[in-house]
């Protein structure tokens, strides 16, 4: 759909925007990543990476949206039970809605692995790698989730949000609160204390849901981009953008819901007859939610919000990877150090290879991987950025003037974005930035 | 596919032909788009989400409807997924329909319509007849003969 389209250049003055290199690069169908072989070795690498602990994270948050649920001490809601180690990916695997990756379905083999010796390689039971911290942190997915949860109110993006505050919503969450605590007048009695409170806590399983299902199908995605890279027929920057655009469009159509089961009843909090796809209720309120917005990182730097350190209005938050300064993130143990941390055990033995022989070699391998990571994510923004302008506006090649300029102002307002001083833009544009 | 919806279409847009068809007694809308050539994906589309009896029904209606060239630019699998998932199908779908009969000196006066779905559709007829961002070429299906 986005193959090599020639530049407009000849049709359109050069543009003047601060980004005017890369807008143009947009134009001709180039990512805001150059396109250099290093880029495509690190971003690559990294997809890879992230794809095992994200095939851990999407079956962890369906398990807890659907079985866990309002369980008042979870504490062993990061214990994945095997059913859902086993649950079949629907893009992957022989019986595949739609094969995204020529893998399997169930849990990834090195997933497998790391889940039974963790990071200190021994065999031991599960309760002590949880303990340890030598397993998969959840913490981040759950961050990224609340994100969403957050900042779901003024996206604009879905119909998902509002919902949550229907009244055929409240109606259905009533249904399966009462169904999963039947039989318990403890909870039932502070249900009718505090029904807003348990509801609320319903709306964030809905999200537990939302993201898992949004997962469920970048992992076999970033997975089958890591084995087109590793054969040789993925070879440039713009060619996984594109390969990332057909995937959005290719996937928008996934139902998106919130289903509970209680024994073997499923409770319907939110029905796939809803309608609800996965391209605009789940990915773009992502991208959204968290690669731009977020919240200040907690624990590595002071913020007075007085002194409007902190933006008045939610949707000028600018704390999501796009933004972030990975060194004080790399040291401080925040979830965005965690999802490093995960990504640290599933690296491919070039990205290894490559981290030695730069900076501090392995000590500072996780800020390094953290800066990769930030040049991947530019690379799968600018495919929600071109995804959104096929959908929106104009073709690339497209021969009127008038439609082109369009896409200019589309592209210009995107970037204005990172503008602001936080913005990593400009680094990721130099390859000296580790 | 994509005529509908400012925010809410997972689909490309840049549809050579978009025919508006508009209800009239007899032939309905669906008789009219199987009766063109052009329309075989929409018609097959509309069947499999059940939507062939809402389209029969007094309405009026007014569709905005993707060509056959239009589902064909669609990345692969975007189709197969929305058949498998009929729900999501009928909403995409009712991207695509405004109650009323609405003609294209109308449409143009109006500037924006809402769809069957909720989702304003911008037109916009500065140059030429633009729904959304798709180009109309073949305005008003009436009785299968263009209008």
């Amino acid at each position: 759909m986005t193959q090599t389209i020639s530049p407009p250049s000849q049709t359109l003055p050069p543009s003047t925007h601060e980004f005017a290199e890369i807008i143009h690069r947009l134009e001709a169908g180039g990512s805001m990543l150059p396109d250099t072989p290093e880029n495509l070795m690190q971003i690559i690498g990294i997809y890879k990476a992230y794809a095992v602990p994200m095939d851990f994270y999407w079956r962890d948050l369906l398990y807890i949206a659907e079985r866990v649920f309002l369980n008042p001490l979870p504490a062993f809601k990061y214990f994945l039970p095997q059913e859902y180690l086993d649950l079949p990916n629907h893009y992957a695997g022989d019986g595949a809605d739609l094969r995204v990756w020529r893998g399997r379905a169930t849990a990834h083999p090195e997933l497998l692995e790391f889940m039974e010796k963790g990071e200190m390689n021994r065999r031991m039971p599960k309760l002590l790698h949880h303990l340890w911290h030598d397993r998969i942190n959840m913490e981040f997915a759950e961050e990224c989730m609340r994100s969403m949860l957050w900042h779901g109110r003024d996206m604009g993006w879905g119909k998902f949000d509002a919902y949550l505050d229907s009244e055929e919503y409240k109606t259905n969450a009533d249904r399966a609160i009462r169904a999963y605590f039947k039989g318990n007048p403890a909870m039932l009695g502070l249900y009718a204390l505090f029904p807003e409170m348990f509801l609320e806590q319903v709306r964030e399983m809905s999200y537990y849901s939302n993201l898992g299902l949004f997962w469920e199908v970048m992992a076999p995605v970033f997975f089958e981009m890591s084995d087109r890279y590793d054969e040789g027929s993925m070879t440039t920057v713009p060619e996984a953008m594109d390969f990332l655009v057909n995937g959005i469009f290719a996937i928008a159509g996934r139902p998106i819901y919130h289903h509970v089961y209680v024994g073997d009843e499923c409770y319907e909090i939110i029905p796939k007859s809803k309608g609800f796809t996965w391209l605009y209720e789940a990915a773009l309120p992502y991208v959204e939610a968290v690669f731009y917005r977020t919240s200040p990182f907690r624990g590595t730097k002071s913020y007075n919000a007085q002194a409007k350190q902190v933006p008045d209005d939610q949707k000028d938050f600018h704390y999501g990877i796009l933004y972030a300064d990975v060194f004080p993130v790399g040291t401080a143990g925040i979830p965005p150090t965690l999802l490093m941390q995960d990504m640290l055990h599933f690296l491919p033995p070039y990205l290894v290879d490559y981290y030695k022989q730069r900076c501090r070699g392995e000590d500072d391998m996780l800020i390094q991987l953290g800066i990769t990571f930030q040049r991947s994510m530019y690379n799968v923004t600018s495919a929600v950025i071109q995804a959104l302008r096929t959908a929106l506006l104009y073709p690339l090649d497209d021969p009127n003037p008038r439609h082109l300029m369009a896409n200019r102002r589309f592209f210009e307002a995107q970037l204005d974005r990172f503008k602001r001083p936080e913005a990593r833009l400009r680094d990721v544009q130099r390859q000296e930035y580790r | 596919m994509i005529v509908g919806a400012r925010h809410a279409v997972p689909l490309p847009a840049n549809y050579s032909i978009q025919p508006t068809l508009n209800h009239t007694p007899m032939p309905d809308i669906v008789d009219i788009a199987v009766g063109a050539d052009n329309f075989k994906t929409l018609v097959t589309a509309v069947q499999a989400a059940g939507l062939v009896e809402t389209l029969k029904s007094p309405g009026p209606f007014t569709v905005f409807a993707p060509t056959d060239e239009a589902f064909a630019k669609l990345p692969a699998g975007t189709i197969q997924t929305l058949v498998q998932n009929i729900p999501q199908l009928t909403r995409i779908l009712t991207y695509h329909v405004v109650a009323g009969k609405l003609t294209q000196a109308e449409l143009a006066k109006l500037g924006v319509v809402t769809s069957i779905e909720g989702s304003p559709i911008p037109i916009d007829t500065t140059e030429g007849f633009e729904v959304k961002n798709a180009t109309v070429v073949a305005a008003e299906y009436r009785s299968g003969q263009l209008a």
